[in-house]
């Protein structure tokens, strides 16, 4: 399980904060820099987000500049520490500039707890609104949006899937990845995060313990090893004009099988309430347009065990947040909520193994 | 219910205290959340879980176990006392079930236990319904949660 023990909490009144970022940045730039303009985002329930102003004051040829970012804080006490910014900084970086795949200039990273007190990332502030996966969102957006957003959401997944991360510095992280083992790699993470293993370790919760051992015993090879987002849903791009302008939430990215992409943005949770992905788009015609773009197989029975796979991610989630409940180590409360959420979740979960076997 | 009462109220009492209080900027919201922070403390020595739903879970999982021990000869579930049982009596024995059934999945889902397939399909199916039904009661006292509200403002552009 993960290291749960009460980890210090990070100061983030920008009387504390401000000083410490601005001296990194200044030094990670080269040039003097004033902050200003914080203001924290409820957004997601894993990363701290705050958005701030960067001002560059004109020194030798350079110009005064004003640099709208998003600082991102990888907060010892959230859903998924501890947390590491280096490989969404990398995969973001590596990804940058690809037709169909907008993504968010990295401007600074680090995974020194000396500098602010935690990990964190600061990335350029891009225009848009957050769709989210929420029952009537569908409906309130209207048809021409829902066809446009998922068109660019199917592209974007297609070009995150046809990227070759082997000719970049993600190799490092994941030379390890095989087609043979990627789909246990994810029930190994996810049972660890879970607390699972033994028949005792599952005895609160005996289908996430069952599912385990489906899971184990019916991985598939994968076709491909790609780079997989982790959590490739509505509710994680930025949108304007019914257009996605970034692809956003990198945290769980890692090589994978494909399939494992699809399913997460295909479950019920995200779907607002309708039978299409993420309200979006219907099923085949996701399929359809995505083998168009990747030249992949789309493979029904693969997607269902990772529909499973998923599933059981989304449930393990849930035990973690209320493992740092019981544990004294969460401080957003909506942590407390989720913990609601696990009895709804395990019955979905035995439902796509019911439909899987 | 797998949250123990009072840590979860302690934790929404230092949610609160932690990240809501310094950013109140009205004497009126300060003193409301106090009074919340002061009943949180309070309620958190009052409050249990209601028993009920242990209890059904407890003879659902029962039921099922003795139907699959005697289906396998494999162990069966714990007796249980014909006496009140005390909360935590009734968790535990809820957790020594739960490993019991883990342990029957580990036995069913192994390709090396030798069974007919429909014989591994009906256990399967007694397996998983006897898990699903310990689920189904807790759920029916699980309100829906409200997602949406607690991600409102997120509607601005974030990354």
């Amino acid at each position: 399980m993960t290291d749960l023990s009460t980890p210090p909490a990070v100061d983030l009144s920008p009387q504390v904060l401000a000083p410490r970022l601005s001296a990194y940045l200044a030094s990670t730039w080269g040039r003097p820099v004033v902050l200003d303009a914080w203001r924290r985002y409820p957004a997601g329930m894993s990363w701290i987000t705050i958005g701030f102003i960067a001002r560059l004051p004109a020194q030798g040829g350079d110009p005064e500049e004003t640099r709208d970012l998003i600082l991102r804080i990888g907060d010892p006490t959230g859903l998924l520490a501890p947390y590491r910014a280096e490989p969404e900084a990398l995969v973001l970086t590596a990804l940058g500039g690809i037709a169909g795949l907008p993504v968010p200039p990295v401007y600074a990273s680090s995974d020194d707890y000396g500098v602010i007190g935690a990990p964190f990332l600061v990335t350029g502030r891009i225009e848009g609104d957050t769709p989210m996966p929420w029952k009537g969102a569908a409906a309130a957006r209207g048809e021409a949006q829902n066809i446009s957003l998922g068109n660019d959401f199917v592209d974007a997944l297609a070009a995150i899937h046809t990227f070759d991360w082997h000719a970049t510095p993600l190799v490092a992280l994941w030379r390890d990845a095989t087609p043979q083992d990627v789909a246990r790699a994810q029930v190994r993470t996810w049972s660890r995060h879970a607390g699972l293993g033994t028949p005792a370790h599952g005895a609160a919760w005996p289908l996430m313990h069952y599912a385990m051992r489906w899971l184990e015993h019916r991985a598939p090879v994968a076709e491909q090893v790609t780079i997989v987002h982790g959590d490739y849903r509505v509710g994680n791009f930025l949108q304007k004009d019914g257009r996605i302008t970034a692809i956003l939430d990198w945290e769980l990215m890692h090589a994978g099988d494909p399939h494992e992409d699809i399913a997460w943005a295909g479950l019920r949770t995200f779907s607002a309430g309708t039978t299409r992905i993420g309200g979006l788009i219907e099923r085949e015609d996701f399929y359809k347009r995505y083998a168009q773009r990747t030249g992949f197989t789309v493979r029904p029975e693969v997607v269902r065990y990772y529909e499973v796979l998923v599933q059981f991610k989304m449930a393990a989630l849930l035990v973690g947040a209320m493992h740092r409940v019981a544990g004294g180590a969460a401080q957003d409360v909506r942590m407390a909520a989720m913990g609601f959420q696990l009895a709804p979740a395990l019955l979905e979960l035995d439902r796509l193994i019911g439909e899987a076997a | 219910m797998n949250q123990p009462l009072p840590t979860l109220i302690e934790s929404l009492r230092q949610a609160l205290i932690a990240t809501v209080q310094p950013e109140l900027t009205s004497d009126h919201a300060r003193s409301q959340l106090a009074g919340v922070v002061d009943v949180l403390a309070k309620v958190e020595r009052m409050l249990v879980w209601s028993p009920d739903v242990l209890i059904e879970q407890l003879e659902i999982a029962r039921d099922g176990l003795e139907a699959f021990a005697a289906r396998t000869g494999r162990a069966a579930p714990p007796a249980i006392p014909m006496r009140p049982l005390r909360h935590a009596e009734l968790e535990q024995a809820l957790r020594e079930a739960g490993a019991i059934t883990a342990s029957h999945a580990d036995w069913l889902l192994d390709p090396a236990t030798k069974l007919a397939p429909a014989t591994r399909k009906e256990l399967d199916a007694l397996l998983r319904e006897t898990i699903r039904g310990q689920l189904l009661a807790e759920r029916r006292l699980i309100p829906r949660a409200d997602f949406g509200a607690m991600t409102a403002g997120a509607q601005r552009a974030t990354n």
